[in-house]
């Protein structure tokens, strides 16, 4: 019988993941580890999480770099401190960040201790989050990653002023964006000349008017009461707010299922500003992919690593020449499978351990009988010129 | 060996690029409103990609919320 490993160790990981998923998530029941930190609100947000974990979660501390890969993709720029935050991580540590470091990995662990039938995903299916990450991270989204709804700009208005009780305004709009806007509502408003104060308020809507993309148009004359003596004219417009449609339906982040759960579902909760039932398509889409895997990670072991993530597919290709690594003597092996069947992965442990897809969890350590499996670190290529952990 | 030179080659590259993000990245951004100009860090613009959100426009990347006069209207990813 193998020594029994200390309690410490074995709840090791689902103790560093719990507080990683803590600290990837502290801002929450009014606690901001900002605060803690004596340090800006949201400046956390310049870090890049090494686990996955989506930024747009309301109680997220850190950024999630497949995130900001993507928007950089969109915008045309290289998020160099991103990607090299990422790579940094996993020249060091490799792919030991998904098992012990990434709040996702945790939520997968879990549901897979739910009893039921457990099976074991086609081995193709691994590559697809290499074609993810190059898809729907960095080709898409920089090939077609913004859209532009319309928006009006608002010339310098032409006013009639005159010293009737009303005052006529002609107005000049423009929409420099790539939809129509209709109905135009305008906005008039005065501010009195001491402390700037809004006096008066009016608005302005003009139904059958619609400004084409690229159109300027003149909108027919309206009338305002003249308060020019006691207050500056300005005319604003909510629709002149340029509305930024980032295609997100093209980035990872529009089928992410982490997003969804830990973003989408707490804000739908906290605000509820549509009933469920009104629900966009792109939003049961979202549901969907997580449902599906919700439901697979009872039955499949870690199927999110396996064939969809990012940022471990970033992570698996540092992994050969990562610092961490998992090595068996194969000496010692005596061919009893028992590191197969304890592998999350669900790896040949003989063959493929410390390999791009193996994320160094250390289960099959614990399960050898005969100890031949060891955690390594260091920059030498055999084991001899490596630290055993 | 040549295992050992690539991962110590591996990681200094990722040391330096690090501290190039840190250090030495720039990003030109600008308002939507007002084109006034911007020069983001590496870590602002990742605080900027993921608070905020930028846009690109005639090969430009602007910042809707931040530097424009909508920025009461916090992003914060809308995913």
């Amino acid at each position: 019988m193998p020594p029994k490993l200390p309690p410490l160790y074995a709840r090791l990981r689902f103790a560093t993941s719990l507080v990683a998923t803590w600290l990837l998530n502290a801002n929450m029941f009014g606690f901001s580890l900002e605060k803690l930190l004596h340090v800006p609100a949201k400046s956390l947000k310049s870090v890049c999480s090494p686990g996955f974990n989506c930024h747009g979660c309301p109680w997220a501390t850190a950024a999630c770099p497949i995130g900001v890969m993507a928007l950089g993709s969109a915008v045309h720029q290289i998020p160099v401190f991103a990607i090299a935050s990422v790579l940094a991580v996993g020249a060091v540590l490799g792919r030991l960040v998904c098992s012990f470091a990434c709040p996702f990995g945790l939520l997968q662990d879990l549901l897979h201790k739910i009893p039921s039938p457990k099976f074991h995903l086609p081995r193709f299916l691994r590559y697809g989050k290499y074609i993810l990450l190059a898809l729907l991270v960095f080709i898409l989204p920089w090939l077609v990653g913004f859209d532009q709804k319309g928006y009006l700009q608002l010339a310098k208005p032409d006013v009639n002023k005159g010293t009737g009780p009303n005052i006529t305004v002609s107005l000049t709009i423009t929409n420099p964006g790539k939809a129509a806007v209709s109905s135009p509502q305008i906005i008039a408003s005065f501010a009195s000349f001491e402390n700037k104060t809004e006096i008066f308020h009016t608005e302005k809507n003009f139904p059958d008017v619609t400004v084409a993309p690229g159109q300027t148009l003149v909108l027919p004359v309206f009338e305002i009461p003249n308060m020019l003596k006691e207050g500056d004219l300005v005319l604003d417009s909510p629709q002149s707010v340029v509305e930024q449609v980032p295609r997100y339906q093209l980035y990872f982040c529009a089928i992410c299922p982490a997003g969804t759960l830990t973003a989408d579902i707490p804000k739908y909760l906290m605000k509820r500003t549509t009933p469920w039932w009104n629900f966009a398509a792109r939003h049961w889409l979202r549901l969907s992919i997580l449902a599906i895997f919700l439901v697979l990670m009872v039955l499949i072991s870690r199927p999110f690593c396996h064939t969809f993530c990012p940022l471990g597919a970033i992570y698996a290709l540092t992994t050969p020449l990562s610092l961490s690594s998992m090595t068996i003597d194969r000496n010692a092996c005596i061919d009893c499978k028992l590191c197969d069947k304890s592998c999350p992965m669900g790896l040949d442990v003989r063959t493929e351990i410390g390999g791009m897809d193996c994320i160094a969890c250390g289960d099959c350590k614990k399960a050898c009988p005969e100890r031949g499996i060891r955690r390594t670190f260091g920059f030498g290529s055999s084991q001899s010129q490596q630290v055993e952990l | 060996m040549n295992k050992t030179i690539y991962r110590v080659i591996f990681l200094v590259v990722c040391i330096l690029l690090l501290g190039y993000g840190l250090y030495f990245e720039r990003h030109r951004v600008r308002a939507l409103d007002t084109d006034q100009t911007q020069t983001l860090s590496g870590p602002v613009f990742v605080q900027g990609a993921t608070v905020d959100s930028f846009m690109l426009k005639d090969g430009q990347v602007f910042d809707v919320y931040s530097l424009s006069k909508t920025t009461a209207n916090e992003k914060d990813c809308k995913t």
